[in-house]
């Protein structure tokens, strides 16, 4: 029964982030957004591994790679951001 | 042995892609080139090996992970290698690469390498992502703000058609168990959710093909990003997304894909073509006309798989050799597009500058790299005797078959306008009244890689039945 | 049931939050939350492993590095401002109805690897199955996957500015000292994590996390950590992704094939492989967090 909630939560979580990508002021909040989403698909993953007893472990093998990859790209998104707002304060850097 | 060859096509890059963290930078360069060389012969190698399925640790496949050596992965890996090959020894002699370079682009090769070899819908997501890191990183190697920019934009971009295709991941699993590409084409059947998930995995993939509408992110980054990155973004990554959708469309969703889905990937693609023809005719700047006709020659490549598709779904044509034409036009567009990138990055680092009007000077003493273009923009036309023509007289051949009389008619207007845009840029070094300008000096050893590749274009179609007749 | 349905609407409410709210820093903070209840809701979902994962990784470790970028981003950026209309609205809407009726028609189709996954598990050299997948069936998956990491960290290393300026001191003693305690300890956890993972939740990832969290406690009260000029760490970055490899190839030699391990032999090198994976991972993660600091030397002082 839990499942179903999570689910549909799952896509909640994916339609909310998609919406706060387009209208995001900042580009931090567009990486958090994405990172949203990503817990929506994680989300759904681990409620289709909950449907079975004991939980199926190939889709918590998968979000834990996601969780990981997730984080790489976070840190990849906040240092293009510190790049370029070290360009916009001093444009003689370039 | 063939299982080291295509264990070797993975680790070898990773491996000496990782230890350029580790080296003092004069070494850095040689282990980039040792890196490239072994990946090199390995893809070529492995052109050579009967098609087959290797499974990783022995375990059966449902439950473990497996590799597919067919041909389409064998020719492009092996495309792969050529290209990647050379594009190397462009970026050897080019002094404005940094050493970083060659730790991101033997990350990004290597994972294009198991994303070809992968047959596993969430290792392939993996491989992408692997990608999608390296590929971002290198468009922001360019020390301008405009390039961390676009990289930025590509990021924001290629994360979220990977979530997408995660989430048709995530579909598949749920409705049917398995993530093993051959059994999911084996119980595919019609329902929602499938046709849910090839939605979903489509639109993720379109993003990262950059196909319109989805496709603002490309001239950005591909014209700000350094020369070599240009030509490696254009040549090869993109196609990486492009064979996604080619075993989606063709393997996994075969039974979903009719011939109306067909038709909202050839109106995609049509407007692909139109639009980015138009840009490539209008805009200012050098490196940003050939971005462009990346976007347009993508369409092309999607109009194909609509093509095939069709002929797919209605069983109309013999389907042997439709997974070679679509192959050789990816084959084609990869060498004479990074021939371009090339060549144009070369006259621009003459000229010193990348608007049109100034570049006029630099082009006339440039004549290596001037033929090399010409030789790109007849491949990429489809006009006789490059491999674009082969491949486009397959594809006009194909929709002759199938009746497809209006992408016929695309395919077409598609060339005249790729000869349009290609004649703008190669006017400027037939003008007479140029002015003399400094021309800053460019070793010729770059204008010869970019004919080396523009000649593959050329003459790769002689002598090529043994590839269409089915290896 | 009625605890699943308040996490629900708190999840989605913060969710909404996160991504409406202009104000960053309460953008930042709202996520943090948001990891944590979500890491709640993967104990909900019988996920132990991933809890444990979302909370350090997820929720502690990008709070940290988000606020250490934060105070180095303008209000205003280069955000790209998508056109949102009509056209736009209506396909998320569609997308909403089609996801919902996809989720709610799966339900009826309980089908799965777990069978298998349980069959082989003895043959594994692990007894937890989320630790056979992760290290055994689907080993080249987290071989990328560290790689992705890997790689991610190569980028930034090359977009770090290198700020050299002074040093701020925290805080006095009391931080010390307390450090100094406390940092024992939290290696003994991360060890424990590891040892542990092989039978019950746990492993190199979430192992990691917490010695990545070590690391940076040492760098907040200005002990002697890490000297990152130093060889040693720098192949200490690369360790996971190598041995992983190695090990791999050495599997293809003995012809239990590429990336898998003799069946005796599975368990220890699965071991070693974790282990020399969770230094990487805790490396990498401290020096992502550390690389984003504006005071971020790197010589130790």
């Amino acid at each position: 029964m839990s499942v179903w909630i999570y689910s549909l939560c799952a896509l909640g979580l994916v339609l909310i982030g998609l919406y706060g990508l387009v209208r995001s002021h900042h580009g931090l909040q567009q990486l958090l957004s994405i990172n949203v989403m990503g817990s929506g698909v994680f989300m759904l993953l681990l409620a289709l591994a909950a449907r079975h007893a004991p939980a199926d472990a190939v889709p918590q093998a998968l979000v834990l790679t996601g969780i990981v990859v997730a984080i790489s790209a976070l840190a990849l998104g906040l240092a293009l951001l510190r790049r370029l707002a070290s360009y916009d304060e001093d444009p003689s850097h370039e | 042995m063939s299982e080291w060859v295509m264990a070797g096509l993975v680790v070898w890059p990773l491996i000496w892609g990782a230890l350029t963290l580790i080296l003092p930078s004069r070494w850095v360069l040689f282990a980039g080139a040792l890196g490239a060389l072994g990946t090199l012969a390995l893809g070529v190698w492995v052109v050579s090996l009967p098609p087959q399925i290797m499974t990783l640790g022995n375990w059966p496949t449902p439950l473990g992970l497996s590799w597919r050596l067919d041909g389409i992965s064998q020719s492009l890996i092996g495309l792969t290698a050529v290209v990647g090959g050379l594009i190397s020894v462009y970026a050897g002699v080019d002094k404005s690469c940094p050493s970083v370079f060659w730790g991101l682009w033997l990350g990004a090769w290597g994972a294009m390498n198991a994303l070809f070899l992968t047959a596993d819908v969430f290792h392939f997501y993996v491989t992408l992502e692997l990608l999608t890191v390296s590929a971002v990183a290198m468009v922001a190697l360019t020390p301008s703000a405009a390039a961390t920019r676009a990289a930025f934009r590509y990021l924001v971009v290629s994360l979220t058609g990977s979530m997408f295709f995660l989430l048709g991941v995530a579909l598949l699993y749920g409705r049917y168990g398995v993530l093993d590409m051959a059994i999911l084409s084996e119980q595919m059947t019609m329902d929602w959710v499938s046709a849910l998930a090839l939605a979903v995995m489509t639109i993720g993939l379109l993003a990262k093909t950059a196909v319109f509408p989805l496709h603002s992110w490309l001239p950005q980054a591909h014209s700000e990003a350094l020369t070599a990155v240009s030509a490696i973004l254009s040549a090869l990554v993109i196609k990486t997304a492009f064979y996604g959708l080619m075993r989606l469309w063709l393997d996994v969703f075969a039974t979903l894909a009719t011939v109306s889905a067909s038709m909202v990937l050839g109106i995609l693609a049509s407007a692909a073509i139109f639009w980015g023809g138009y840009q490539a005719l209008t805009t200012s700047r050098l490196k940003r006309l050939v971005a462009w006709s990346t976007v347009a020659q993508v369409g092309g490549l999607l109009l194909a798989l609509a093509l095939v598709v069709q002929a797919q779904a209605t069983h109309s044509v013999q389907t042997a050799s439709l997974w070679q034409g679509l192959v050789w036009l990816i084959g084609a567009h990869a060498l004479a597009k990074s021939a371009w990138f090339l060549a144009a990055g070369t006259v621009q680092k003459r000229a010193g500058s990348d608007y049109l009007t100034q570049i006029g000077f630099a082009m006339q003493h440039s004549p290596i790299s001037v033929f090399a273009m010409t030789l790109a923009v007849v491949s990429l036309s489809g006009l006789p005797f490059t491999m674009g023509f082969i491949g486009k007289w397959w594809l006009l051949s194909l929709a002759w078959e199938l009746q497809a009389w209006l992408w016929m008619l695309v395919s077409l207007l598609g060339s005249l306008l790729t000869l349009a845009y290609g004649w703008r840029l190669l006017n400027l070094s037939l003008m007479s009244r140029v002015w003399p300008q400094p021309l800053n000096p460019v070793s010729v050893s770059k204008d010869w890689v970019a004919l080396g590749l523009a000649l593959l274009a050329v003459i790769g179609g002689f002598g090529s039945h043994w590839f269409w007749e089915g290896i | 049931m009625v605890l699943d349905g308040i996490l629900v609407l708190l999840i989605l409410a913060m969710a909404w939050r996160c991504v409406r709210t202009t104000d960053l820093f309460e953008a930042i903070i709202v996520f943090v939350g948001l990891g944590m209840m979500i890491a709640l809701v993967w104990t909900r979902l019988q996920a132990p492993d991933v809890a444990l994962a979302e909370a350090a990784i997820g929720a502690g470790l990008a709070g940290a590095l988000l606020l250490a970028n934060l105070r180095q981003l303008p209000e205003d950026s280069s955000a790209v401002r998508w056109r949102s209309s009509w056209l736009w609205w209506s396909l998320w809407g569609i997308l909403g109805l089609a996801l919902g009726f996809a989720v709610v028609s799966i339900q009826t189709t309980p089908v799965s690897l777990m069978p298998l996954v349980q069959a082989h598990l003895p043959e594994s050299g692990v007894t937890h199955p989320v630790t056979a997948v992760l290290l055994n069936f689907r080993a080249l998956d987290t071989a990328l996957e560290l790689a992705v990491l890997l790689w991610a960290w190569m980028a930034q290393r090359h977009l770090f500015e290198g700020n050299f300026k002074a040093f701020h001191s925290l805080q006095g003693g009391v931080l010390k000292t307390t450090v100094k305690m406390l940092f024992p300890l939290v290696v003994l956890i991360a060890v424990y994590l590891l040892w542990r993972g092989s039978s019950s939740p746990g492993g190199a990832f979430q192992s990691g996390a917490v010695l990545a969290a070590a690391w940076l406690m040492l760098w907040l009260a200005q002990l002697p950590g890490l000297n990152w000029q130093r060889l040693s760490l720098k192949v200490g970055l690369l360790g996971g992704v190598m041995v992983f490899f190695w090990v791999g190839l050495l599997g293809l030699f003995q012809g239990a094939g590429f990336m898998g391990y003799p069946a005796d032999q599975a368990g220890g090198w699965i071991l070693l492989i974790e282990s020399v994976a969770a230094l990487s991972i805790g490396l990498l993660l401290a020096s992502m967090v550390l690389v984003s600091m504006p005071n971020f030397q790197e010589q130790s002082p």
